[in-house]
């Protein structure tokens, strides 16, 4: 792991407050948040939970691999990890009429931007090999 | 005559008034590390009377929500930050599931006796 991921997982933990959501092994909450994505024009979760503060909210990803798997957000409008840390960065704007209140402008300098990307291209494991299991075959 | 009764009965309904805010017991649950708590320890079911309050206070240092679709309460406390607490009021007998909508493991059950 590199010094600017090192320094990166600090300012995930802290300043940038991702681990709000993005906690535990898999960097998932497993909870459904609104996080202020411009193009969103989707209820997400409020269509099986009609609770206001479901309104646009969509379930916490994990991050594991995340450098693998863009385009990024469920609308699929940022390319690069880095547009993803400048919206957070930015605190994000209210679509479908709500915004998850831990969605606030970051401030963060151009340096810490970058060891955050820095520390989420770390969470890239080594490719592993599926085989598809044989199944059982009923005569 | 007349008015003594009435005055009686005045005097009857305020008792039972007193009473009754009197037996209405209050309870707290806590969000805790994501779960609903009670007395510090993880609750998934509890029971209280019809009239009771149950305070739903949120200890995590993120935002919580606290709801409600079941037919004997129907509430949505919106989202609250930590130190803040939101009261219920169970006022007819049934079974409520009441869950965190930003967090679904939240869920827990009060019966309404």
């Amino acid at each position: 792991m590199s010094d600017s991921a090192k320094r990166g997982f600090k300012v995930f933990t802290g300043k940038a407050r991702c681990a709000i959501c993005h906690s535990g092994f898999n960097f998932t909450d497993n909870g459904f948040h609104n996080i202020g994505l411009p193009e969103n024009k989707d209820e997400g979760r409020y269509a099986i939970k009609p609770i206001k503060v479901m309104k646009g909210a969509f379930k916490t990803p994990t991050l594991r691999d995340i450098a693998l798997t863009a385009p990024y957000m469920h609308t699929g409008e940022f390319a690069t990890l880095e547009e993803v840390v400048e919206h957070y960065n930015s605190g994000g704007k209210k679509s479908m009429g709500n915004l998850d209140p831990n969605m606030r402008p970051l401030k963060l300098s151009k340096k810490q931007k970058a060891d955050l990307v820095a520390f989420l291209r770390s969470l890239t494991g080594d490719f592993r090999e599926v085989t598809a299991p044989e199944l059982p075959v009923n005569n | 005559m007349q008015i003594h009764t009435i005055q009686k009965l005045i005097v009857a309904c305020l008792f039972a008034i007193v009473s009754l805010g009197i037996s209405a017991a209050e309870y707290t649950v806590e969000q805790q590390s994501k779960q609903f708590v009670k007395d510090g320890k993880l609750v998934e079911k509890m029971t209280v009377n019809a009239g009771d309050t149950i305070h739903f206070k949120n200890q995590d240092p993120w935002f919580h929500n606290v709801f409600s679709l079941s037919d004997v309460k129907t509430f949505d406390l919106g989202s609250y930050p930590k130190g803040e607490s939101k009261a219920v009021v169970f006022d007819k007998a049934g079974m409520a599931e009441v869950e965190c909508a930003i967090h679904p493991q939240m869920f827990m059950e009060i019966e309404v006796k």
